[in-house]
């Protein structure tokens, strides 16, 4: 499986919302597509889901359109939510049926997922008598009831509490190693790092960084290393490598972290000088350890720091 | 189709499962049926009364006071009494302080007869009791008669033969009778009109209900909004009519079972009752029932689209609202004369179509032609909105929050 965009520009009014933009995701892996608030993400999404028509441009789900796939796609959109007032089953026999699988095979499928996401008590009760997280879990396994080879996870992580977050990023991982292609859209970095294998950054409507994650990072300066002292008094071994003339030489900064001090150097080939530099201190060390940028920092500084909050 | 079916059994099967449905059906079951019974409660509650109450009601003692003032002798007591039953009679030469004296409860009536006028002042304390008219017409009318005929030498019998002779026959209609059909038309045309208030508003609040949840995007990404609205508003509607369609049973069975107790009680609806439909007027009258339902029911769907919360649907269903109503006084406009052109030509406009194109169907005679045309355009019609609201509906993500401007809904509906 395989989805392709290409060229997709896409306006409302006088609002140019995406730019000639593009990218590939491929099964077996997750993608991460990110951006700010407003950047073009949903919209981006909703074209391949074939809510709204691109203005130009191409988006082919194995070389066909989205219409030809339908079955094939699950989707946990960013509006959720479901008939309040009905049972869970019965909602999700229909939309099993919807997308054209037999009362019977989907109502199998509807009890496996919510059995999987630890909700099977819940199987005849109205959606309104459940919390928002468990109505989520209940959205999710709606989203997979075809058991599709792509899905398409619109911010999957808001209102789910820790536990329950830990079971989607379990089922994601799940059907990545089944060879499936999840996508996600979020904002919680931290999640979408664990999981996604590839990225794609969009700043208003424009892709600004995409490729696979790993590589991203390897793209990025290593120039911060990371001295996890013995000792828990991490201010005092800061005082000692502030005051090491050598040390002050090549860093441009020191900072306290969560597990020790940071030593940014001002070249990243200094690194065996900072190592002798910290041996020749009697400074005795767990850890020295060639830091790399977190998706967070990458995001920031692609998606720009400005003033909406990220 | 499958995802018509599976959208339509949806729909329907949400609402007449719920418990809402069912005690409302069971509650207007019997309270309708208990309605189409009440002439039978009525005489079961007077039987109970017993002879005694209606032996002292027969009685007829006169129980109001009334003032006369004639020159003519002719007006006894007797006379009086026979047209007027009810009032003591009390002689007076003018009747010039009347307004007082029945103001004051002294009398009840004052009548000054003068020749073939008169001058009545009547106590009135509804409009029940506000009926000496006719009988006063009558008498002075019967009692001049009498008098000139037997100022002519005729013989007491020979005057009632003259006066009280009445034709009997019956006249047999060849062809439709519209005295009969006439009242179809007028009880379909209340039944459309209270269909498409009453049961309009499930497909509009299932509509709303579906926006404010938010599970919009999820079915258009499910299904083509075309077949969702399409299986949606029959499917609420069928809910609806199947509700209609239990309370039509009510009424009718318990007014068939209680025929001879409502030919005393109401002889108008006994004979609405009686009246015979034929086969094609069932048929017409069923289908012109449905396309009022739906090209309504569509309508109205198309605008709660636009609505992303209950509270706005109420502004928002204002507009087909009184578009039914307008519908609804047209007909019965159109009832007092169906060939007018005006008449002619909304019979053939959706949404007005249905009633007046029955109405006329049911008192004057309509070329085949022309019904065959309306129901063409309804069916149409009700295509083209079913599309029209598709696309609205589609629409309905892209507008979520936000306030509906006819512009943008109309601009993303045909654009998309």
């Amino acid at each position: 499986m395989r989805i392709e965009l290409e060229g997709i520009n896409k306006s409302f009014g006088s609002n140019h919302v995406l730019k000639d933009l593009g990218f590939s995701a491929k099964s077996g892996k997750a993608f991460g597509l990110l951006g700010r608030n407003g950047s073009g993400k949903t919209t981006t999404i909703r074209i391949i889901m074939g809510i709204f028509p691109q203005d130009s441009g191409r988006v082919s789900i194995n070389g066909g359109n989205y219409k030809d796939n339908r079955n094939t796609i699950g989707y946990l959109p960013e509006e959720r939510g479901l008939y309040p007032k009905r049972v869970i089953i019965d909602q999700m026999v229909y939309f099993g049926e919807l997308r054209g699988m037999k009362s019977g095979a989907a109502k199998k499928r509807a009890e496996m997922l919510l059995e999987k996401l630890e909700a099977t008590e819940y199987l005849n009760r109205k959606l309104d008598t459940l919390s928002k997280g468990n109505q989520q879990k209940i959205q999710l396994a709606i989203s997979l009831i075809t058991d599709p080879d792509i899905l398409i996870l619109d911010e999957p992580f808001s209102g789910l509490d820790p536990v329950n977050a830990g079971l989607l990023k379990s089922l994601v991982q799940d059907m990545v190693t089944a060879g499936k292609l999840v996508i996600f859209c979020s904002h919680q970095m931290a999640s979408v790092e664990e999981l996604c294998d590839d990225i794609c950054i969009i700043e208003k409507g424009r892709i600004v960084l995409s490729g696979e994650l790993a590589k991203i990072k390897k793209t990025y300066p290593r120039n911060r290393i990371l001295i996890a002292p013995e000792s828990t008094d991490f201010a005092d071994v800061q005082r000692r490598l502030q005051a090491s003339p050598d040390i002050r030489d090549i860093s441009t900064g020191i900072e306290i972290a969560k597990k020790g001090c940071v030593i940014t150097l001002k070249n990243e080939l200094d690194k065996l000088r900072l190592f002798t530099a910290v041996n020749g201190m009697n400074v005795s060390i767990d850890t020295f350890q060639v830091m790399e940028p977190t998706l967070e920092e990458i995001f920031i500084e692609k998606a720009g720091g400005g003033n909406e909050p990220v | 189709m499958n995802q018509f079916k599976t959208i339509l059994k949806f729909e329907y099967f949400g609402y007449v499962r719920t418990k809402a449905f069912i005690i409302t059906t069971v509650l207007f079951f019997v309270i309708v049926a208990a309605a189409s019974s009440l002439p039978m409660f009525i005489n079961a509650f007077n039987s109970i009364r017993g002879d005694a109450d209606i032996s002292a009601a027969s009685d007829d003692e006169p129980s109001m006071n009334a003032l006369i003032a004639s020159p003519s002798a002719i007006f006894t007591d007797e006379v009086l009494s026979a047209y007027l039953p009810g009032y003591m009679w009390t002689r007076a030469d003018n009747i010039d302080n009347a307004w007082e004296a029945i103001e004051s409860g002294d009398y009840d009536l004052a009548l000054r007869i003068d020749g073939l006028n008169y001058t009545a002042y009547e106590r009135t304390t509804s409009l029940i009791t506000q009926g000496s008219q006719h009988a006063i017409n009558f008498m002075i009318k019967d009692v001049y008669q009498r008098e000139f005929l037997d100022g002519r030498g005729f013989a007491a019998d020979e005057i009632d033969h003259v006066l009280h002779s009445h034709p009997i026959g019956e006249i047999i209609v060849v062809g439709t009778d519209y005295t009969q059909t006439f009242w179809i038309g007028y009880v379909m045309m209340i039944l459309m009109f209270f269909a498409m208030i009453l049961y309009g508003q499930f497909v509009s609040t299932s509509v709303v209900v579906e926006k404010s949840s938010k599970a919009m995007e999820l079915l258009i990404t499910s299904a083509k909004p075309f077949q969702l609205m399409m299986g949606k508003v029959l499917g609420v509607g069928m809910a609806g009519l199947t509700q209609f369609g239990a309370i039509l049973l009510a009424a009718f069975v318990f007014i068939r079972l209680n025929q001879a107790s409502w030919n005393d009680f109401n002889p108008a609806v006994a004979a609405i009752m009686e009246m015979s439909m034929s086969g094609s007027l069932i048929l017409l009258a069923l289908l012109f029932f449905l396309f009022s339902f739906f090209s309504y029911a569509f309508v109205l769907a198309g605008f709660a689209c636009t609505a992303s919360r209950m509270e706005e649907l109420q502004t928002i269903a204002l507009i087909p609202t009184l578009i039914a109503v307008a519908t609804f006084y047209v007909a019965i406009a159109g009832s007092m004369m169906p060939d007018a052109a005006y008449v002619k030509i909304c019979s053939f406009i959706p949404m007005l179509s249905p009633m007046l194109m029955f109405m006329r169907i049911c008192i004057a005679d309509v070329p085949i032609a022309e019904i065959i045309a309306a129901c063409a355009i309804n069916a149409a019609a009700i295509f083209a909105f079913a599309f029209v609201c598709s696309r609205i509906y589609k629409v309905g993500v892209m507008l979520y929050g936000k306030k509906p401007r006819v512009k943008d809904i109309l601009r993303y509906a045909f654009k998309s």
